[in-house]
This record gives C-alpha cells, sequence and structure tokens, in this order.
C-alpha cells in the first residue's frame, strides 16, 4: 500500500476549511441561502396548517400531568384546549414540544430568518466591492476574441484619422456614459469602457443593506418594545405603566436592565364613549350569533369595532385629546393606543315589591356573580357552590345603551338594558335566559326582583404598544422597495470599444429588466454619424 | 328594473363577455388568423372590459354613498376575484398595445375569466341551483353589503390595488411561462399535452385520496355534507366524489389540450426567447408591487391591529410569496437561470399566488386555523 508523505498529508490537513471559513462560505452561497428560504417556506406553510398559539382565542388551558409520552417520558404541561380536543394529548404535546404551536416564535425559526439577514449582509460586502470596482475600478482591457462574440456588438470605420479615441471618447461623452481609456494590447489597439447607470450597481448594495436594517430594527424594536392592555370606565382615568422590562425573557430583561431603558407612565381619561345602536346597518348574520333567538336580535352581538373612545392622555407633560377608533390609534410620545374591545361596568338594584328591600351593586359584564347573606357580590367559580350564597350564579351577558339608528337617524334612546343569563351552580348549564332593564325587571320569586339601574357605565379596554423600532423598520422597508426598483429597473450598459486605426469594435452588455441594448448601439453610431460610416456586414 | 337587477345583468354579460373575448382570441390565434377577427377578438375583450369596469364604478359609488368617501371595490371574496380579474385584464390590453402582438390574448385572458367566472358560480349556484349537490363560494359581495369598519381606510385602497396588480402581473408571467414550457416540450419532441395531463391526473388523484383519508379521518371533513341530509351509504358517497373529481380533471386535460394547441399556433409567430423574457418582465414588474403591496398591508395592520406583523396565515402566505419570488429574481440574475428552470417557477408561483390571494381562506377553514383577512364576516 502507497503511503502518503509527511507533507502532502499536512498539507492536506491545513487546506480544510476551519468551522468559520464553512460558516462564511455558506453565508455567501446563493444556492445555500435558497435551500434556507425554501426551509423558512416549508415551517411558514406548517404554520398556516397548524393553529397558532398568538392567534388563538382560547377557551382555556389544559394541564396535562404526569402522563407518560411513548409509555415512559414523563411531562407537565398546560396546553390551549382546543389543541388537546384536536389532536388528542399525545400529538398536541407532540406539537407543542416541537414548537409547531408557535413556530413563527421557535428558536430555530427566528435563526433561519436571521441567517438570511446575516447573508443579506455578508453578501453586501460582495455587492459592495462589486459595485466599487464597478464605479472606479472597472476591468476596462478586454481581449480582442471578446468582441467577435455577443449579440448586441458592431464594428465602425472611422472618416477622419485624426485621434480616433478622442472621438469615441467624446461621442460617448455626449450620450452621458462615464468613460475609462485602457491600455493598448499587442496588437496596438486601445480598449475603452463606457458605463450607463451605474446607481443600479449601488441598487443591489441598498436593498441588501436595507434587509439586514429590517432585521437589526425588527429585533431593536422586539427588545426594547412593550405592550399591554387597560380597560377604563367612562367618566375615569388609568395610571399606567409602559415598561419594556415586562414579558421579556431572561436575555432581554438583562440587555433591557443594562442599557437602563425605564417605563414610561401613561394617564389615560376616558372622557366618553359612543357606540351606534346601528342594528339595521349590518346584515343580520354578522350582528349576532345563528342560534341567537329573535327576542334577543339585538344582543349576543359579535365584536362590533364601530365606536369611538374620546380620551385625553398625558405622557411626560404632553397633553393629547383624541378619538381612537378603527383605523385610528392615538399617538403620544411614541406610545401607540388603539381601541381593543367594549364591555359595561352594570349597575343593577335587587328589590322587593314591598320595598323592604333594594339594593345596588355593579359588576362587570359578563363576569359570574352570587350575592350573599350578608348582602356582598362574590364572583363565582364554576363548579364551585357557595354555601354562603342566596342566589344561584348569573351575569349580565350583553348589554346595550343609548341611541337606536335607523338610516341614519336615531329612532329611539334605549335604557340599560343587559341579556341576564343564571346558572346552574354545578353544571354551570344557563337555566334560565332573559332581557332585563331599568323599566323591565325581572323576577325570582313572586316578591324579589331584578332591575337594571341608570349607573351602567361602558368600559373601553385598550391595546396600548411602545416600539421605539417601528420608525426604522418604515425606513428599512421603504429602502427595500426603492433597492429593489433600482436594482430592476436602471438600466446598467458596459460599452466596450477595441480601437485600432480608424476602425471600432464596440460590444454592449447590459443588466436589468429593462433597456434596449440595439438602441443604445444605433445612438452611438448616430452620435458618430458624421465623422463615420459603418462597415458592410 | 331596480339597482340590483341591473348589476345581475351587467354581471352575467362580464361573465358570458370574458369567455366570448376569450373564444375569439383562440379562433383568432388558431383558426381564423384574419385582421377582421383580430379585430372582433378585440373589440369583445374592449366591450366586456367597459361592462366590468362599469359594475365596478357602480359599486364604487354605492360605497361613496354609503361612506362618504371613495372605497376599492374588493371588500369580499367576489368583489376581490372581480377587481382581480379587472386588473389582469387591463395589464393584458396595456400588453397587447405595447407588444403589438394580439396571439398572447388566447392564453392570458383565461386568467381574468376564469377568476370572474369563478366567483360568478358561486353565486350562481347559491342562488339558483342551491338544491344541487354542489358547494360553491360564499355569494356574499354581489349585491352591496355596509364596510366593516376596519376596511374603511385609505390604507386599503393603497394595499388592495398593490397588491392586485402585482397578482395579475404574477398571473401573467405565469401564464406566459406556460407557454414557454409547450414550445419547449414541443422542440423536444414530447408531447406537452401527453405529459401536462398525466401530471394534473395525477394531481387529481392525490386529491381524491386526500379527501377520502379526510372522510375517514376527520369527521369534520365528512363528504356526505354534500347530500345536505339525505341518508347515503359510503360507497355512493366516494363514488360521487371520485365521479365528480374525474370530471373535474377531464376539464383539466381538456384546457391543457386546448392550451397546447394555441400555444403551438402563437409560438409560430414568437420566439421561445421573446416569450422567456416576456414572462421574466411580467415578474419582474409585479415583484416590486408585490413588496409595495406587503408593505402597505403592514402599515395597515400597524393601524388597524397595532401591529406590523403578526404571521397570521394571509401574513404568512404573502411573506412565503414575497420568499418564492425573490427566489426566482436570485436564481435568475444570480444564477442565470432561463428559460426552462425559470418558466417551471414561474408556473409553480401561480400556484403560490392564487393560495395566498383566494386559497388561504379554504387552508384556514379546513384545518380551523384563526384568521383575520378572510373575506367572511364575523369580527368586524
Amino acid at each position: 500500500m502507497a503511503t502518503i508523505p509527511q507533507a502532502a498529508k499536512l498539507k492536506r490537513v491545513q487546506s480544510e476549511p476551519g468551522l468559520l471559513t464553512l460558516i462564511w462560505e455558506k453565508l455567501n452561497s446563493l444556492p445555500f441561502v435558497v435551500v434556507v428560504l425554501l426551509i423558512v417556506g416549508f415551517f411558514s406553510i406548517t404554520g398556516t396548517i397548524i393553529s397558532q398559539e398568538p392567534l388563538l382565542q382560547t377557551r382555556g388551558y389544559v394541564t396535562l400531568i404526569d402522563t407518560k409520552i411513548f409509555g415512559f417520558i414523563p411531562y407537565t404541561v398546560s396546553l390551549p384546549v382546543e389543541y388537546v380536543e384536536y389532536y388528542g394529548p399525545i400529538k398536541a404535546w407532540l406539537l407543542h414540544f416541537l414548537g409547531l404551536t408557535d413556530i413563527f416564535h421557535t428558536f430555530y425559526f427566528n435563526l433561519l430568518l436571521i441567517w438570511i439577514a446575516v447573508s443579506a449582509f455578508v453578501c453586501t460586502f460582495k455587492k459592495v466591492e462589486e459595485a466599487w470596482e464597478a464605479t472606479f475600478t472597472p476591468p476596462v482591457d478586454r481581449p480582442a476574441s471578446f468582441f467577435r462574440v455577443g449579440r448586441d456588438r458592431r464594428e465602425l470605420e472611422l472618416m477622419e484619422e485624426e485621434d480616433p479615441v478622442r472621438q469615441l471618447t467624446e461621442a460617448l461623452r455626449r450620450l452621458r456614459m462615464r468613460v475609462r481609456v485602457g491600455t493598448p494590447d499587442e496588437e496596438g489597439a486601445v480598449r475603452l469602457l463606457a458605463q450607463k447607470g451605474i446607481a443600479k450597481r449601488w441598487g443591489l448594495v441598498l436593498l441588501h443593506v436595507s434587509l439586514s436594517l429590517l432585521v437589526v430594527f425588527a429585533t431593536y424594536g422586539a427588545i426594547f418594545s412593550a405592550q399591554g392592555a387597560v380597560g377604563i370606565v367612562e367618566g375615569e382615568t388609568e395610571v399606567f405603566s409602559v415598561d419594556p422590562y415586562e414579558n421579556k425573557g431572561p436575555l432581554g430583561r438583562a440587555i433591557v436592565t443594562a442599557l437602563g431603558a425605564r417605563p414610561i407612565t401613561v394617564e389615560l381619561e376616558l372622557r366618553r364613549f359612543e357606540i351606534p345602536l346601528n342594528f339595521l346597518r349590518y346584515p343580520p348574520e354578522w350582528t349576532r350569533r345563528p342560534e341567537t333567538p329573535e327576542k334577543f336580535a339585538h344582543f349576543f352581538s359579535l365584536s362590533n369595532r364601530d365606536y369611538k373612545s374620546y380620551v385625553t392622555a398625558r405622557v411626560a407633560g404632553t397633553e393629547k385629546k383624541w378619538v381612537i377608533e378603527v383605523n385610528r390609534p392615538l399617538r403620544i410620545m411614541g406610545i401607540d393606543i388603539y381601541q381593543n374591545a367594549h364591555s359595561s361596568m352594570v349597575g343593577f338594584e335587587i328589590f322587593s315589591r314591598t320595598a323592604e328591600l333594594s339594593r345596588q351593586f355593579e359588576v362587570s359584564m359578563g363576569l359570574p356573580f352570587q350575592i350573599t347573606q350578608d348582602g356582598r357580590l362574590v364572583q363565582h367559580i364554576p363548579g364551585q357552590d357557595n354555601p354562603q350564597a342566596i342566589t344561584m350564579p348569573m351575569a349580565f351577558t350583553d348589554v346595550k345603551q343609548g341611541a337606536v339608528y335607523r338610516d341614519g337617524r336615531v329612532i329611539e334612546v334605549l335604557p340599560p338594558t343587559a341579556v341576564l343569563e343564571v346558572y346552574d351552580p354545578l353544571t354551570n348549564d344557563v337555566v334560565f335566559r332573559d332581557i332585563v332593564s331599568s323599566e323591565e325587571p325581572v323576577f325570582f320569586t313572586e316578591n324579589i326582583g331584578l332591575k337594571l339601574t341608570e349607573r351602567t357605565r361602558p368600559i373601553s379596554v385598550f391595546t396600548y404598544k411602545y416600539n421605539p423600532g417601528m420608525p426604522g423598520i418604515y425606513l428599512a422597508s421603504i429602502l427595500i422597495i426603492l433597492g429593489t426598483l433600482f436594482s430592476l429597473y436602471i438600466p446598467y450598459y458596459e460599452l466596450y470599444a477595441r480601437v485600432k486605426g480608424k476602425r471600432v469594435q464596440l460590444r454592449l452588455v447590459r443588466q436589468g429588466v429593462v433597456g434596449n441594448p440595439r438602441r443604445i448601439l444605433r445612438e452611438v453610431e448616430e452620435e458618430l454619424n458624421d465623422p463615420a460610416r459603418r462597415l458592410p456586414g | 328594473m331596480d339597482r340590483i337587477e341591473l348589476t345581475r345583468l351587467i354581471l352575467i354579460g362580464t361573465g358570458a363577455g370574458y369567455v366570448l373575448s376569450t373564444v375569439g382570441y383562440i379562433t383568432y390565434a388558431t383558426l381564423i388568423r384574419k385582421h377582421l377577427m383580430g379585430i372582433i377578438a378585440n373589440a369583445l375583450l374592449l366591450l366586456t372590459f367597459l361592462l366590468h369596469t362599469l359594475f365596478l364604478l357602480m359599486r364604487i359609488q354605492d360605497y361613496y354613498t354609503q361612506e362618504r368617501g371613495f372605497v376599492t371595490p374588493a371588500a369580499s371574496l367576489f368583489e376581490a376575484l372581480s377587481y382581480a380579474s379587472w386588473m389582469a385584464a387591463l395589464i393584458y390590453i396595456v400588453g397587447e398595445v405595447l407588444i403589438r402582438n394580439r396571439t398572447f390574448g388566447a392564453v392570458v385572458l383565461f386568467i381574468p375569466t376564469v377568476l370572474f367566472n369563478y366567483g360568478l358560480l358561486g353565486y350562481t349556484v347559491n342562488k339558483y341551483l342551491a338544491d344541487l349537490p354542489v358547494r360553491a363560494i360564499d355569494p356574499a359581495g354581489i349585491e352591496p353589503r355596509p364596510l366593516m369598519p376596519a376596511l374603511q381606510s385609505i390604507w386599503m385602497t393603497l394595499h388592495i390595488n398593490t397588491m392586485m396588480i402585482s397578482y395579475a402581473a404574477l398571473f401573467t408571467g405565469g401564464a406566459l411561462a406556460l407557454l414557454y414550457l409547450i414550445k419547449y416540450l414541443d422542440d423536444k419532441g414530447i408531447s406537452p399535452e401527453r405529459l401536462l395531463s398525466k401530471w394534473v391526473v395525477a394531481g387529481f388523484g392525490v386529491w381524491y385520496l386526500t379527501k377520502v383519508y379526510f372522510h375517514f379521518a376527520l369527521p369534520r371533513y365528512d363528504l356526505s355534507v354534500r347530500f345536505k341530509g339525505a341518508e347515503v351509504s359510503t360507497p355512493t358517497i366516494l363514488g360521487v366524489e371520485l365521479l365528480l373529481t374525474a370530471g373535474k380533471a377531464l376539464v383539466g386535460v381538456a384546457i391543457i389540450y386546448l392550451v397546447a394547441k394555441i400555444g403551438r399556433a402563437i409560438s409560430q409567430s414568437v420566439s421561445q426567447e421573446t416569450i422567456d423574457a416576456l414572462s421574466y418582465r411580467f415578474i419582474a414588474f409585479g415583484y416590486p408591487l408585490l413588496t409595495l403591496g406587503i408593505f402597505l398591508g403592514a402599515v395597515w395592520a400597524n393601524e388597524s391591529w397595532g401591529r406590523f406583523w403578526g404571521w397570521d396565515p394571509k401574513e404568512t402566505w404573502a411573506f412565503i410569496t414575497w420568499v418564492f419570488y425573490t427566489a426566482y429574481l436570485h436564481n435568475r440574475l444570480v444564477l442565470g437561470w432561463k428559460g426552462l428552470r425559470s418558466g417551471l417557477l414561474a408556473i409553480f408561483g401561480v400556484f403560490i399566488v392564487m393560495i395566498t390571494f383566494v386559497g388561504v381562506n379554504y387552508v384556514t377553514a379546513w384545518f380551523e386555523t384563526p384568521g383575520l383577512h378572510n373575506y367572511m364576516p364575523g369580527n368586524f
């Protein structure tokens, strides 16, 4: 068996690329990036056929405790009930474990996105180098064989013998081309290069830089952003803190703390809340659930976003009055406040016909409650009967009040009116449902009844968001579009010329979607038309 | 005649007009290559386009009366299909003027014809053939409906118009790539009809088996819903489904034979390189608009929902489309992919755009994935 000489072995060992070189090569490799893009596409598709947790309005969570995966792996995990119902506990756990229930926030998906961004950034160096070379040190000297191939070429003979290079150079400059004169070749022919549309090359640089910038600003925004929700009763003011420290992982918190990001205090007053009861404006299937009986036609409506919140916001000494609506958030000191949902604080009275009893309460819409022997209102926890309670569990599931419109005109003013549901304390089944208002009470017994009071007040729920990366994200997105337009729609021409005596050989190279090389060649010919004549053939 | 009845008549006229003008272009490209025939085809298309424009203007007027402002008539699935087909027809008309070759219409006009009539079919089936075991798209949109508050935004106009132009350009690029493929296969001595028909039949076969699997594995995809409560045995259900699928496959094969015949006729007057370059130019026109449209949609989402990007299924598919066409352009510009490989990507791109545009509604419905872009009433 032949033995490899020691020097050769060493050489082979030394020539193997290291990990960093390999990563650099892969970052620079277009086919590899295309493969990464395909993998990103595959995971993205997966994310559209498996419900994603952040988009899911779950009914609740199920905790799977001490179950054995494949018979021996114990686990404890809390999953939205929908996954368990849909896939069963084992598949649901597996999907959750693999991150497929929130794929767009998994480390591997984000790693792939970061890879593409870094690759674009690395590619930027190559593009800068190419654009720099094309702008400042383009290769001018081409061999004679170069002018004998290609579709877009011409051969001309100048009329005047005197200084043909100058004649050609001036003609090309009159066509607004950048001209560089090279060196004579072995046959004594002078080589030239004329360029037009160099901005295209820098458009490619811009495109790659802005892709990287997008990721940088998105990451910056993710680190320093803060968001949350606040519900405000009409006429009241809430003070809350927009804190970048909240809702972050340990790394995010460490960065935020290290960089000293501080919470911003916001004071938000809900001066007025207005929701037009425009029942006839929308088709009934939009405004009620299919099972709704006619009696409750105006109730059980789906989430109507057609409402207005008149607010005053104060942040760091700045005050702003605004009407928050859909598509019309309030912007103050970098904080955006959006409408999210609306609810009510329902004022009601338990009374007796004989006027022995009259007690008023206030409760949030949708919250199940009971009244205790000592006259307190307590929250009902489904499945747990409260021995102190003197009433069945109940809740006001929908509340309407205010002006009712038809064809843009007010036809009546509805007093506070709600749907009252009464539940079985153990099974939570609805045992009674009716409409109750200040004018139409509901009676539980011959003597005891319940009616709404005028104290029913609307609640507007807002989401707030602070993302200092947004201006940068917008800027990078606009630059991406500009870079795409520059790189696709600015035609870039390189016109190579070889001048020997009166004879001129031209070859045009074009890059880009638009542009007409033949027109450029014709223009050159026309510019040289007086002193030149085209060679036959 | 009331306004709704007039709208219906205009829509039926438009649907029929697209079919007739496509037939006119096919006749011109394959049977009667006479100037007069070309003029007739042009006239049919222009008349249809004007009729379609009239419908859009009426719908704009409806929205203007209702909302006191301009609204792009693309607020429901039908309107979106109608608007996309109008945009595709417009792009074709402009393209024909620029290219000065009307034979392409025989293939490219399939796009507005299919998109528009698909929307119209849903309405017709629901309105007049409701008792037949045929499901169709939601007819909402044929008759003017109130606009959801979230759609009352200038960003909607900007976003939708940009996206529609880009979709129309990408569709056209794909259709031209199909022409290229036919010519390429012909030149290689391979029958494009046979090859593509095999793929279509195989595709429908996989589709049928998937449906059968879903029928047995997932009760909510029960195929018996087609029979609207009538008691039918399982073999009958599967048999009817097989017949329907086979029927669709047959239509697909017939279209392929027709397109191949048209493609062959067109390719007599246009070179492979020209078709390839045209396909590329349409895609390169659509790509920046796709990028801009996604950005405008993201700005709108930020205004309306309080987030720039939320990986909603529609957004995700828009991202997939963007990634796909980015790869297409990279392959073309940097790796020098031209001709066959580039053409195959362009054809595949049409499927991706179709999923982004319409299919994502079905994907989210089938897999019960939540989404905010569903052209559906509900969370308004």
